[in-house]
């Protein structure tokens, strides 16, 4: 098991969870939720680029690039079965 | 609800019975980044579009008229992407600028929002929030096959009157459903206009919340037919696999970047010689007309040299932009942007500079103008300061000469090898600039990347065509008055006030230039250069490659020959003595030379298009000041270790 509150910063290549929730810096909390990455949101670390950044993540059929103080934002649970639905 | 569905005697009315809209009206494009916004107003304005400065700001829009076949125009403004009606960056500012107070426009009658069906709930947010601004909304929604080819079917009736808003499916590629779009546009351009207010920013919660809304109206008004994936998808993650790997991204990225910017210099090349030698031999043909006269003297030597020294470039930046276009449209920039994220953002910068830096290898105009999708007002004013380090290949003519002198008759590779030299250093003399001056001039506000990674698409020829002109006649239309006027300038000065010499030498030996010349030795005695050297430095103010001819005349080269002219103009630089006795080119001083080149900012057409990036005189002056005292500095330390070292 995952410890509770770790974010997505600190997750490997490969994690798919959910978003459980969104905090830190305004303009990124705001833009972070503005382009769908809201609590309940599944979502997959697809990699994280050469030099450890950005990381890209793939959510409702896109992806996107983030920087790893904007992953830090977000925290996340692990889905280890399909439990829940969003 | 909206107002747009009330009046329904409008939306009954025929298209002959409807009332011209008046001209000031006008029609706002909104929507995300890659919604499919510029090919739908593409599709309403066919070419009659211009790309117009919003006042007083720098960023540009598109401003048009809808095509003519379909019935009555109006006018359509196309806006910077934008995620929300709360803006984070300069372009989103702009667009909601547009929306509510263009400074001559006013607000907008009526929006046109695009969104992407297969973003549906992510996008609806937008037109949310346009709907509760009060806006006459009608939703254009793109990329209706896509869904449908993922097993999908949207209730298209049953949004509509959730939303209280017409919607109207159109197809990017063929344009398709526009002509309905456009009926639908203009009745609401009939009705009154709305009274639209600012929202005021919404808390996390209350985005949160619409979001949720919008993931549940997905939910239930999208109906999946079948289990599966669009296409796009999982051919984007297929090709990511490989373009983002870890280890080879990086080397396919730099393959990539490598064939663009070779490509600004070799498939350029034959065409720059071709206008080169087109304008010289129009500007001989008139000097021949009536030799001697000072009216034919401006017109071929101070006109179309001049003309010819602005067109030189377009091929560069015709291609440049066509190479930066197609990597664009594919998907691939966005992702070159995260690849370079991490290095750019050591040195204070964001991987949306990484375009504008690299244009700065052809020309710092362009550069500059692309400067504009930097979202953090502190990276942008890096980027643009930094700019004009970069190796822009008006300074190629005279590394090329003054490497031949250095490596005079040596092996070919070795001045290659110096060329490639010299480039590594200015990208470490910017990198190293960018990185101090972000530690002096911070700006307060948070940087941030996050950044949509579009589906891979096959680039469109005439799009890429159309943007590569759009860039490049940007570039003549911003630069081309600037250098211009500075090359008419510089043409008196060599040519006044002895304009009527036997020969170019006595001209050009007692011209205003070659005064200044004289005035500024002392400054040049130092760095291993005379008065004759200071004159070339004075006429490269005009553009930078004019080093190469001034130097030639002031040398006195009498080889008209183009083969041969070279060859003597080196030799004329191997014998040349200052009024000591010593040679006036040497090891020490042709280094200082390069390095002059390689950080002075030279370009008064880059110091016009900086002031108006900038928005301000102040910074393009202390960028201009400081620049050009910082190459003659840094040549006279080069100059001063190299001969305490015993080199010439």
């Amino acid at each position: 098991m995952m410890p509770m509150g770790s974010t997505l910063a600190d997750q490997k290549s490969g994690f798919r969870g959910q978003v459980t929730k969104v905090s830190g810096e305004s303009v990124w909390v705001n833009r972070l939720e503005e382009i769908g990455l809201i609590p309940g949101q599944r979502i997959v670390l697809l990699s994280k680029l050469s030099l450890g950044e950005p990381y890209i993540v793939e959510y409702r059929n896109i992806s996107v690039a983030l920087r790893r103080e904007e992953a830090a934002c977000l925290t996340v649970q692990e889905q280890i079965v399909e439990k829940e639905k969003n | 609800m909206s107002a747009a569905l009330k009046d329904e005697r409008i939306f009954e009315a025929k298209e002959e019975e409807l009332p011209s809209p008046s001209s000031t009206k006008f029609v706002a494009l909104i929507g995300s980044p890659n919604a499919g916004k510029t090919s739908v107003f593409n599709h309403l304005t066919g070419s009659k579009f211009r790309t117009v400065n919003y006042p007083g700001a720098t960023v540009d829009y598109s401003y048009g008229q809808t095509r003519t076949e379909w019935g009555e125009t109006f006018s359509v403004v196309d806006t910077p992407g934008t995620y929300s009606l709360f803006p984070k960056s300069f372009e989103e500012e702009i667009t909601l600028k547009v929306l509510y107070e263009h400074p001559k426009l006013g607000s907008a009658h009526a929006v046109i929002a695009v969104i992407d069906v297969t973003q549906l709930s992510r996008h609806l947010v937008l037109v949310k929030q346009l709907i509760e601004s009060g806006f006459r909304v009608v939703v254009a929604l793109s990329m209706m096959d896509l869904l449908k080819n993922a097993g999908k079917e949207l209730c298209l009736k049953d949004l509509e009157s959730n939303l209280g808003c017409p919607i109207v499916p159109i197809n990017g590629l063929n344009g398709s459903g526009v002509q309905d779009l456009v009926k639908l546009t203009r009745k609401l351009l009939l009705l009154e206009k709305a009274e639209s207010k600012k929202l005021t920013e919404w808390k996390p919660s209350e985005i949160e919340m619409a979001a949720r809304d919008c993931l549940d109206l997905e939910g239930r008004y999208v109906k999946k037919l079948r289990e599966s994936e669009l296409d796009s998808l999982l051919i984007t993650r297929g090709i990511d696999k490989f373009l983002l790997h870890p280890f080879f991204g990086l080397f396919i990225f730099m393959a990539i970047m490598m064939g663009l910017f070779s490509s600004i210099f070799w498939a350029a090349a034959p065409f720059m010689d071709w206008i080169d030698s087109g304008f010289s031999s129009m500007a001989e043909q008139i000097l021949n007309l009536n030799a001697g006269n000072l009216f034919f003297d401006f017109l071929g030597n101070g006109i179309v040299a001049s003309m010819g020294a602005v067109l030189v470039f377009v091929p560069q930046i015709f291609i440049l932009f066509a190479g930066i276009s197609i990597l664009e449209d594919s998907g691939y920039l966005a992702r070159a942007a995260a690849l370079v994220d991490k290095p750019l953002s050591l040195i204070g910068l964001n991987g949306r500079a990484f375009v504008p830096l690299l244009s700065g290898y052809a020309c710092a105009i362009p550069a500059m103008l692309a400067a504009r999708t930097i979202p953090s007002r502190q990276e942008r004013w890096l980027t643009l300061f930094i700019i004009p380090l970069m190796s822009c290949s008006a300074r190629i003519p005279v590394y090329g000469l003054l490497l031949s002198f250095l490596f005079w008759s040596e092996a070919a590779w070795k001045p290659g090898l110096a060329m490639a030299g010299i480039y590594l250093c200015s990208l470490f003399v910017g990198a190293a600039a960018c990185a101090m001056l972000a530690k002096v001039r911070k700006f307060d506000e948070k940087s941030f990347f996050i950044l949509e990674l579009p589906y891979y698409r096959r680039p469109q020829i005439l799009k890429t065509i159309k943007t590569a002109w759009a860039r490049t006649s940007a570039y003549l239309r911003k630069a081309g008055p600037a250098i211009f006027v500075f090359a008419v300038i510089i043409w008196a000065g060599t040519t006044f006030p002895n304009y009527q010499a036997q020969s170019d030498f006595e001209k050009l030996e007692t011209s205003y230039a070659a005064r200044t010349g004289r005035l500024i030795e002392p400054a040049m005695t130092p760095i291993g250069g005379d008065w004759r050297t200071g004159v070339s430095l004075i006429a490269a103010f005009a553009a930078r490659e004019v080093f190469v001819p001034s130097l030639a005349v002031i040398l006195n080269v009498t080889d008209d020959n183009e083969e041969t002219a070279q060859q003597s103009l080196l030799e004329k630089m191997q014998s040349a003595k200052r009024a000591d006795g010593s040679a006036l080119f040497t090891f020490s001083s042709t280094i200082g030379l390069i390095i002059i080149f390689m950080i002075a900012l030279q370009c008064m057409a880059t110091v016009g298009v900086a002031r108006k990036e900038f928005g301000d005189w102040k910074t393009p002056l202390i960028q201009l000041v400081s620049f050009n005292i910082i190459a003659y500095f840094l040549a006279l330390a080069v100059v001063w270790t190299l001969r305490s070292i015993g080199f010439s």
